[in-house]
């Protein structure tokens, strides 16, 4: 988890982000504890306010839940509703960049799909060996 | 209401760290200190030992009024540079009154720890002193030791002492509050005072007559107390009122007017209360030494020449000590030697009479009123043999050591006449030694 | 969220000069404030009135609701220090501490020793023996041990080297967490304290210019890069804080809120959007334009 002070996404989204991704990955489970947000906050060096936010979204968003006590959990489905998030609008958004960058290059509709299929069975190739 | 509560004790927790400061500063005056007075119990020791045969004097200087004028120019320095002093303890909480307090406060314990450490210093010389004259037969001490004066002394210094500092606080609060109006007219008085100086040195011992000349030990007390509180207390309420700016100090200008203005207040008091203090003794000093210089004691040695035939001639041979002179010429003396006249002496290249008779005045020095051959036995003889007249002058051995405390103590009539001082502090008044007339009469 | 410092038009004024000119700003309980302005813009003013130390012209500034001068119980939960702060020159850095103990409730004078001993300093030295690095290093730890309710730091890192900057400002940030309370720090190095800020307070020539939480500074304005007819007219309509032409690159700073449209309708125009981070938003909030003068200079 690495916080970038110059990207025009805010630090607090950036945060929310992370978690996601850890908990995409499997590094967080369902139903266990997540990040403190003490532990943000000295681990990447950032006010414990600018943690507290982050978290607040993924709360806000039902991906984390405050149980009894004072520790953040990752709630229950937290792993599906992510996936099926980014499956709608990331995965959406980098579509739209891919396009745009392919017009501006010039590269053609077919020559763009044509790269794709080549990538996937490049990949296949690469795990069959 | 002046204070809350917390304040005070702000104030109380102001005091400690000002302490802690100035235990720093108060380590090199201990040293200073620590260094004279081992200079002078050195050269005590060594002055006893190395004098050789004769009458000795020595007079340690008042430590109490070094000390007394050294310290506070320091004091009235500090109080100057309030800003740049307190500047030290700005990081903590404090308020106007808290910090006011607590720099006065903890300059007169300063004050208190100096003049404890003034005592031991006295002790220790004095004890000095005593202890080897328990060994050393001739050691006679000029002033009379009484521990109730001492002790007496040492609180009649600190009220003085915080007279003074409380002055210097209402002076400084004055000069904060009122900035250019209070340094104008301080110069518009300095300069009068200036111009009659002569007038200005009559008035101010009188002015101050009401304590300095105080006879009273228990009335003394009262009134420094009630004088100091009026002076503290003004200067309370005056810096209760003044705003405290913690930022801009012209540090170096201050210090110089700081200074100046310091010494020019210490000068015209010092003046009144030192220039013209009473002598130790009630009755008139110089009337005193006229008497005794003209109720000498003059002792007759008669010697029998009926043996001799008219006409002859005697030699005189006179002790190491004896130095003749001719009448108007000035010399310099040790206290073992005398001078003598011989008059008649070319008398005694014809001698006519039968008896011989020698006149001996026995010589008084007198340093600060004490007449130091009252410690020491001196005496003449005078033998014939052969033709050889044999004139021996003798002083007995003695060392008289003067240790001088607390000389501001002088104005009470509870410590006058008991020889507790020297007659004069500043300066002492030395009667020279007397001439002895050896006037040989014959007859 | 309660408001520690509260100023309601506060002026101050040298003489003529106006030091401070109608100042409102609010700091609130259990933030990091960041105190950002160019030198002489007011920031040691602002701190040594809110700190007791000065008078007010005209105006109120309120600390923990009263106001702060000759006000012991408002000074005894705040501390103001500043990388120089003068002590008895003679003294040793142990009793500086033990003063620090006896005159601050809440000192934590085990937590100083840690302090002074991570970063190697002897409590034994003298004060006037410490170069300027290591009298802002012990200056600022006195000041984090105090623990007051109210710290404000005045420049606390000058003369420190880089390391000792960042280990400074993770220790910082770490007894924050531990013991929460109210932190102003004022420093010209804004990109090194962004991470641990969250509001700052940018003032110039006496006047607060920017008084807001830090992810609203950093929303507040973005950066466009492209040719000049394109940022012409992606301008038009736009509030701008500053706009630059040059053979190389043609810049705008945009203050505006940054949202997803933005990127589209720029990247139409063929123009690149970047952040401004608060350092630069800060600069050109309060830059005079004397980049003409620069160029006359050879």
């Amino acid at each position: 988890m690495k916080i970038n002070f110059d990207s025009l996404t805010p630090v607090y989204i950036q945060i929310a982000e992370a978690i996601e991704d850890d908990i995409i990955s499997g590094k967080l489970a369902e139903g266990c504890a997540a990040y403190s947000q003490l532990i943000i906050a000295r681990e990447l060096r950032v006010n414990p306010a600018t943690a507290a936010k982050g978290i607040n979204v993924l709360v806000s968003k039902g991906i984390l839940e405050k149980q009894r006590g004072t520790s953040m959990i990752v709630a229950f489905g937290a792993l599906e509703r992510l996936l099926h998030e980014r499956r709608e609008s990331g995965f959406g958004e980098l579509i739209s960049n891919l396009v745009l960058e392919a017009i501006k290059i010039d590269l053609p509709e077919i020559e763009v799909l044509n790269l794709i299929k080549n990538y996937y069975r490049s990949l296949e190739e690469h795990t069959n060996e | 209401m002046f204070m809350v509560k917390d304040e005070y004790i702000n104030t109380k927790k102001l005091i400690h760290a000002r302490f802690l400061a100035q235990k720093l500063h108060l380590k090199w005056v201990y040293l200073v200190y620590t260094l004279i007075a081992i200079g002078t119990i050195g050269s005590t020791v060594v002055w006893m030992l190395t004098s050789g045969q004769g009458l000795h004097h020595r007079i340690s200087s008042d430590l109490s009024v070094t000390v007394f004028l050294g310290i506070f120019i320091g004091y009235v320095v500090i109080m100057f540079v309030y800003k740049s002093d307190n500047n030290k303890f700005a990081v903590y909480p404090q308020t106007n009154n808290s910090r006011f307090l607590s720099s006065l406060i903890s300059n007169h314990l300063g004050i208190i720890f100096v003049a404890t450490f003034l005592l031991v210093l006295y002790f220790m010389h004095f004890g000095t002193a005593r202890l080897m004259s328990v060994f050393i037969d001739d050691i006679h001490f000029a002033l009379n030791f009484s521990l109730g004066f001492v002790i007496a002394g040492f609180f009649v210094y600190l009220s003085y002492s915080f007279l003074l500092l409380a002055l210097i606080t209402l002076f400084g609060a004055i000069v904060r509050k009122w900035k250019h109006y209070a340094v104008l007219a301080f110069a518009v008085i300095l300069s009068i005072m200036i111009g009659n100086l002569n007038t200005v040195i009559e008035i101010i011992p009188d002015a101050l007559a009401f304590i300095i000349r105080e006879p009273s030990l228990l009335m003394f007390f009262l009134k420094a107390a009630g004088l100091w509180t009026i002076l503290t207390v003004l200067a309370i309420v005056i810096n209760n009122y003044t705003v405290y700016y913690k930022s801009y100090s012209r540090i170096m200008l201050k210090w110089v007017v700081a200074t100046c203005v310091g010494i020019v207040i210490i000068v015209p008091v010092l003046f009144g209360l030192l220039y013209n203090t009473p002598p130790a003794t009630t009755y008139d000093t110089w009337a005193w030494e006229d008497d005794h210089f003209n109720n000498l004691s003059t002792e007759e040695i008669h010697i029998d020449l009926s043996h001799l035939p008219i006409g002859s001639s005697l030699n005189i041979s006179v002790s190491e000590n004896i130095k003749i002179i001719p009448s108007d010429l000035n010399m310099w003396f040790t206290t073992r030697e005398i001078a003598a006249f011989l008059n008649g002496a070319e008398s005694l290249h014809n001698i006519q009479g039968d008896t011989l008779v020698i006149f001996f005045n026995h010589p008084f020095l007198i340093v600060n009123g004490i007449n130091l051959f009252d410690f020491s036995d001196t005496h003449m003889t005078a033998h014939l043999e052969g033709d050889t007249l044999f004139i021996n002058y003798y002083v007995e051995n003695a060392y008289v050591i003067t240790i001088p405390t607390w000389s501001f103590a002088r104005q009470f009539s509870l410590f006058q006449d008991r020889g507790l001082f020297r007659e004069h502090i500043m300066g002492s008044s030395v009667s020279g030694n007397m001439f002895v007339d050896i006037s040989l009469l014959v007859e | 969220m309660n408001e520690v410092i509260k100023t309601t038009n506060l002026s101050k004024q040298f003489g003529k000069k106006h030091a401070l000119a109608d100042m409102s700003i609010t700091i609130s309980e259990n933030s990091i404030t960041g105190l950002i302005g160019r030198n002489g813009s007011g920031k040691t003013t602002l701190l040594k009135i809110l700190a007791g130390n000065l008078d007010i012209t005209s105006g109120d500034a309120f600390v923990f609701g009263e106001k702060p001068m000759d006000n012991i119980s408002v000074l005894n939960n705040l501390v103001y220090t500043y990388h120089n702060v003068p002590y008895e020159q003679n003294m040793r850095l142990q009793t500086i501490l033990s003063s620090y103990n006896l005159m601050f409730n809440n000192f934590d004078l085990e937590f100083a020793e840690k302090l002074m001993h991570y970063f190697e300093l002897d409590g034994k030295m003298k004060y006037k023996s410490l170069s300027q690095g290591m009298a802002s290093i012990f200056n600022f730890l006195c000041a984090l041990s105090c623990r007051a309710k109210l710290t404000m730091l005045d420049e606390p890192v000058l003369g420190m080297d880089v390391t000792v900057r960042k280990s400074a400002y993770e220790i910082l940030l770490r007894d924050f967490t531990e013991h929460p309370r109210t932190f102003v720090i004022s420093s010209h190095l804004l990109s090194e304290l962004e991470g641990l800020l969250s509001d700052i307070l940018l003032i110039e020539q006496g006047q607060a210019v920017l008084n807001e939480h830090i992810d609203d500074v950093r929303q507040s304005a973005y950066r466009i890069d492209g040719t000049k007819s394109a940022i012409d007219e992606y301008i038009s309509d736009k509030n701008i804080i500053t706009q630059k032409t040059s053979e190389l690159n043609c810049f705008a700073v945009i203050y505006e809120p940054y949202t997803r449209e933005v990127t589209l309708s720029a990247q139409n125009l063929g123009l690149t959007v970047s952040q401004v981070r608060p350092e630069d938003l800060c600069v050109f909030l309060t830059q005079q334009n004397k980049e003409d003068e620069l160029e006359c200079l050879w």
